[in-house]
């Protein structure tokens, strides 16, 4: 009876295993083919955040000076770069625009003046001569004039000049700020209730060898966990060794009391 | 930081730790098993489910009981018998010998053969319930098991966090989800495993009950028999 019954058994077990098996098998080819199509939104995230991450292009922004790093200050400088240009352009434009009336004026007057000369030429030699007196006087003013306008033109130059020096200064000290503030996000430990979107601002009083002296909040971001964090990371860095590369005229004028804003990005919530 | 690679389920199961690499091959066994014992029982019950009414009907349609089991003589030959006829068979087996041997004493010959189908019967439920207990402890462990996978993982997960200086919710959760996995599984392994469980206990129950009924309408029957045979002689 019971071999029977064993051997019966060996002959209906085959048929399950069978069915169980390539029922696993074929579960197992879903999750490694179908469900991979399922995790792609999840991938499209992970390389956001190591993008956020991967902000270290120091050695280019140090090479350049050019803020590329940071959207927002490129927009300010060129901003402020195209109204320049656009200003110049329009001097450009006017004084373009006067020559050409003084020309014009010229050229009438001088017409004035021979028809004048042919009309008077018979009549009299001291009208002829008061006419020419009169002509050259006229052609002196207009020398001068031309003279006091290109004076004024090279003045607004240099004037121009120094301004871009000043922006291009400001540009460098900009991206100086940038590199600052990138360090301080590298170094700041991120408290729990931090949230993207929040930023406050630093007063950091830095010497020439770029050592911090002293920070404060100047406006806070409203979490006081928040700024204490910002305030921590600037004390732990110490001393920002990129700004012993600034120049000591630009370093006076923007890095003796610098205030930061602190925005940082790598944040996730 | 090297969250660059895909996330998707294999490669979770491919990086993670040895321990739960293991616990996830158990619980897959365990599943693969336990199909395959969802399946035969499914099979074998529904089969004897038939059998039982199949015979029922051949017994109460008022033939030969001797030609029934000739019958079943022949069929045994070939392939074994289970389910109902089995009692039916070893119950009019033990008749057929006390009559051969000439008792006459009609309770020793009902005693002999209510002996031999209880014995009959205890055989059959036992292949009833043949492999349920493995599908009850897959059902009550394998949870557990998939459990302990998660939280080694999640252990190791947040022991590796210790040395990280800045915890972002991207350092833990790859590790999390991984060890997820092994939770998934177990639960994946022992949920068909308690329906089947419990429907196939039910059934086997209620297939019992209906053998022990027919066990009684037969020695009733034989009971007839036995007092007629012993009345006449």
């Amino acid at each position: 009876m019971m071999p029977a019954a064993v051997k019966m058994s060996d002959k209906s077990y085959f048929l399950p295993v069978v069915i169980s098996v390539l029922m696993h098998g074929i579960l197992l080819v879903l999750v490694v083919w179908g469900w991979e199509s399922a995790e792609l939104p999840k991938q499209k995230m992970t390389p956001r955040y190591v993008e956020a991450t991967l902000v270290t292009i120091k050695p280019k922004t140090v090479q350049q000076a050019a803020p590329k790093p940071k959207p927002k200050v490129v927009d300010m400088a060129a901003k402020r770069k195209e109204q320049q240009r656009l200003q110049q352009a329009a001097e450009k434009k006017r004084l373009a625009q006067q020559k050409a009336e003084r020309e014009r004026l010229r050229k009438l007057a001088e017409e004035k003046a021979r028809k004048e000369k042919e009309k008077k030429a018979k009549e009299q030699a001291d009208k002829e001569r008061l006419a020419k007196q009169r002509q050259e006087q006229e052609r002196k003013r207009q020398q001068e004039q031309q003279r006091q306008k290109e004076a004024a033109f090279n003045d607004a130059l240099k004037e121009e000049e120094a301004l871009l020096a000043a922006q291009e200064d400001e540009v460098t000290a900009q991206s100086y700020v940038a590199l600052m503030a990138q360090r301080i996000e590298q170094n700041w430990s991120r408290p729990p209730s931090a949230r993207n979107g929040m930023k406050c601002e630093l007063a950091i009083q830095l010497i020439p060898t770029g050592e911090v002296i002293n920070v404060t909040v100047v406006k806070s971001s409203g979490n006081s966990a928040f700024d204490r964090a910002a305030e921590q990371a600037v004390k732990k860095i110490g001393r920002f060794d990129e700004l012993k590369k600034v120049e000591p005229d630009v370093f006076e004028r923007y890095f003796r009391q610098v205030t930061l804003v602190f925005n940082p990005q790598d944040l996730r919530l | 930081m090297a969250e660059s690679e895909s996330l998707s389920i294999i490669s979770l199961i491919i990086n993670a730790s040895l321990l739960v690499q293991l616990v996830m091959l158990l619980l897959f066994m365990a599943s693969v098993v336990s199909w395959m014992m969802i399946l035969q029982r499914g099979h074998y019950q529904r089969q004897a489910k038939n059998s039982f009414h199949q015979f029922e009907k051949k017994f109460w349609s008022g033939g030969d009981l001797g030609q029934l089991y000739r019958d079943g003589n022949q069929r045994a030959s070939t392939h074994p018998i289970d389910g109902v006829e089995n009692i039916f068979r070893e119950g009019f087996k033990e008749f057929s010998r006390q009559r051969q041997q000439g008792r006459s004493d009609p309770d020793v010959v009902m005693e002999g053969i209510q002996r031999a189908m209880r014995v009959a019967l205890a055989r059959e439920e036992e292949k009833l319930e043949a492999n349920l207990p493995f599908l009850a402890s897959v059902a009550s462990v394998s949870p557990y098991i998939g459990l302990f996978g998660t939280v080694w993982g999640i252990m190791n997960s947040f022991r590796g966090l210790a040395n990280v200086h800045q915890a972002t919710l991207a350092t833990v959760a790859p590790g999390i989800s991984e060890a997820l996995v092994a939770t998934a599984m177990g639960l994946f392994a022992a949920i068909p495993a308690v329906l089947a469980y419990n429907r196939y206990s039910a059934n086997a129950e209620s297939l019992v009950n209906n053998y022990e009924t027919f066990a009684e309408e037969f020695t009733a029957y034989l009971h007839r028999q036995v007092h007629s045979d012993s009345g006449s002689r």
